[in-house]
């Protein structure tokens, strides 16, 4: 099923909330991707750097090999790392790291007719909280990156790793946040010289503003206001292109998720949005699910033992109801692991498992 | 197997205990309750408000007002407030503290007359801003919880997790310096000196025993100590499974083991057993707390009377 997904799309976006180990399953689908013969590339948004870490990637190994060997905002090339594991490796392993920070003041800059005064923006505190802080930039910038990363026709298959939410819709709806900042109707209210149109009521609520914030603030935001107003175009003609190629067969999206009581209703949530979004959605990877780990034929009276019979009971009424419903779009089911993943070659028992053929153990 | 800190993680979480112990985060009146999402910070919180109600109960001093705050909880009403326990000597209540409701009730009270703060937050290009503008919904969270303060005893915050806290914080701190000598100005500044004071204001880091949680829990520590100097977060790892009572063979080293996968579910508790142990060294040196994993199927309500328990026997014997 995982390989079915694979093999027919060029781009797999995984979605879902932080700590159900969304950034070890991407590494593993561009792994299994890989062992596919696809050149495969893995985009992590993560600011936890927790990409670089299951992959091993940490100041012992990379001494020797100095920088070239750090994740960063360039593809880094892994396909010797795999084909150390396994020589017989048809496909190749790429990864990278955007830094959103810089993509986004690039993005400002290429977008704006009057570079100089994005870099006058850029210093101002205003900005400095948007690009760090409003939430959809990073969600923007990840498909920004993957858009261009497509086009550059270097990878048969792209997992985008989405950058951690508050909620698993947090991807879906970053344009539309980000859209409404540029609705031009709103901005003009801010740009066009204050005595020239503004009615009256308008005229007053700006006073009250003022007021409230001091005058320091209304400077900062009518500048910042008129930088949105220049690149409104640019970023517009930018989303489309982004939102095409989202919503084209090449692109599926997946939710992973670990199972809880609330997961159907999570997951009906989610297809409804994705489906909205005019989207694909292509399934469910369950990760940590301790739903396989088997017990002993004689109760124990053991609490560690009880506790996971426990967990388990919960666990099965939850994945009961979401095969009854989704079928073959439970892609996989991965189970809880009993130690972290630091290399490539755990990365690779992981995708195997993935794949469903074999079992580790 | 070392504990590895991505060389790309600069600066690394500073050494030595720079946290709380349990028992002092738990005096002060505002108690915010962060971590890595999934860590269960929701059941700690409540565990934690329900343990100072019932510790009111205890002492049987006056009425004791506790409020467990969530964030736009969206199966709640906004800025719903009700009762979700009560005793003799105390009184629980929860409160869903939501943006815009908190935003239309603040400017009303800045504004002073109720026609002229309906006519600025109707107002499209300020409902455009107050949406847009980056940090102004966090802020505006926080400032919720920080007006509340002087109607409780004590305020038990659910916050939202790790990177989400530190922006509640730091756009108080951006606002109070971006909005330079007016009315929000001043709340905003008002509003970090009250997180500065460790007599009013104390932070939980709540994480699990897995690497990447502990890593991040220090790093969240940092991140907090430096937008608040002087800040001391406590601690606490949460869902310790039991041990197992009759332990085979040792099994050794982590990075021994064969593959990342259990055998079964004796393997499974014995080598998270030994993980656990592995990975806690991330946190030598400093103060921490533990709780153990409460069967979760009774619900989350159950589940934080049990942590309470767990914590009133904890913080009880030193």
């Amino acid at each position: 099923m995982i390989n079915d997904l694979l093999k027919s799309k060029k781009v797999v976006i995984v979605c879902g909330t932080g700590g159900v180990g969304k950034t070890t399953l991407s590494a593993a689908l561009a792994i299994q991707g890989a062992r596919l013969g696809k050149n495969t590339l893995v985009i992590t948004m993560d600011p936890a750097k927790r990409l670089a870490t299951s992959l091993g990637l940490d100041a012992a190994s990379d001494s020797a090999q100095g920088e070239s060997a750090l994740l960063g905002d360039e593809p880094l090339d892994l396909t010797d790392r795999l084909k150390a594991i396994d020589p017989t490796i048809p496909g190749s392993l790429h990864a990278i790291m955007p830094d959103t920070r810089s993509s986004f003041e690039r993005f400002f800059k290429t977008l704006s007719p009057h570079p100089e005064k994005v870099d006058r923006l850029i210093q101002s505190p205003l900005f400095e909280s948007f690009a760090k802080e409003f939430s959809g930039t990073n969600e923007y910038m990840a498909m920004k990156r993957l858009y261009l990363l497509n086009e550059s026709g270097r990878y048969d298959l792209i997992i985008l790793d989405t950058p951690p939410s508050r909620n698993t819709l947090g991807f879906l709806d970053a344009p539309k946040i980000l859209s409404r900042l540029f609705e031009e109707k709103l901005i003009q209210w801010l740009v066009i010289p204050a005595n020239k149109i503004l009615a009256v009521g308008m005229r007053k609520v700006m006073g009250l503003l003022e007021k409230l914030t001091g005058s320091n603030f209304m400077t900062e935001l009518m500048s910042f206001a008129q930088s949105l107003f220049e690149v409104r175009f640019a970023f517009t003609e930018n989303l489309k292109r982004v939102i095409a190629l989202l919503e084209s067969k090449d692109v599926g999206f997946v939710l992973a998720m670990n199972l809880t009581p609330d997961s159907w209703a999570e997951i009906e949530h989610f297809v409804e949005s994705v489906r909205l979004h005019r989207f694909r959605f292509e399934g469910v990877l369950i990760n940590r699910s301790i739903g396989d780990l088997a017990m002993s034929k004689n109760p124990e009276n053991d609490p560690g033992l009880d506790l996971i019979q426990k967990l388990q009971d919960r666990e099965k009424s939850s994945m009961d109801q979401i095969r009854s419903k989704l079928g073959d779009q439970v892609l996989a089911r991965l189970p809880e692991l009993a130690r972290d993943v630091h290399s490539i070659g755990d990365l690779m028992r992981i995708s195997v498992a993935m794949q469903g053929q074999s079992k580790t153990n | 197997m070392s504990q590895k800190i991505s060389p790309q993680n600069p600066p690394s979480p500073s050494p030595g205990n720079h946290h709380r112990a349990l028992a002092d985060v738990l005096k002060s009146r505002l108690i915010f309750v962060t971590g890595k999402g999934g860590t269960g910070k929701s059941a700690v919180s409540q565990a934690i408000a329900r343990h100072l109600a019932t510790q009111a109960e205890v002492l049987g001093s006056g009425t004791k007002k506790i409020l467990w705050v969530t964030f736009e909880d969206p199966t709640l009403p906004p800025n719903g407030l009700e009762t979700i326990a009560q005793g003799k000597f105390y009184q629980l209540q929860r409160l869903n503290i939501d943006s815009m409701a908190s935003f239309e009730e603040y400017i009303g009270l800045k504004l002073g007359l109720p026609a002229l703060a309906g006519l600025f937050v109707g107002n499209k290009v300020i409902r455009y801003l107050a949406k847009a503008a980056p940090g102004l919904h966090e802020m505006v969270l926080l400032g919720k919880l920080w007006h509340e303060r002087n109607h409780y005893d004590q305020i038990v915050a659910d916050m939202p997790s790790s990177g989400y806290t530190v922006t509640m914080i730091q756009s108080t701190q951006n606002f109070s310096k971006l909005f330079s000598g007016g009315p929000l100005s001043k709340d905003a500044t008002a509003m970090i000196e009250t997180f500065l004071d460790p007599v009013w204001t104390s932070f939980l880091i709540v994480s699990l025993s897995e690497e990447m949680p502990l890593v991040e829990s220090l790093e969240l520590s940092d991140q907090l100590r430096k937008i608040l100097p002087g800040t001391q977060p406590g601690l606490l790892v949460n869902r310790i499974y039991p041990a197992l009572k009759n332990l085979e063979a040792s099994l050794g080293d982590p990075a021994s083991w064969e593959s990342p996968f259990a055998k079964d579910a004796k393997d499974f508790l014995e080598k998270k057993r030994i993980l656990d142990q592995v990975n806690l060294r991330t946190w030598q040196g400093r103060q921490y707390s533990k709780l153990p994993y409460v069967d979760p199927s009774q619900g989350i309500a159950e589940v934080s009377k049990s942590l309470a328990q767990e914590i009133q026997s904890q913080v009880a014997t030193p």
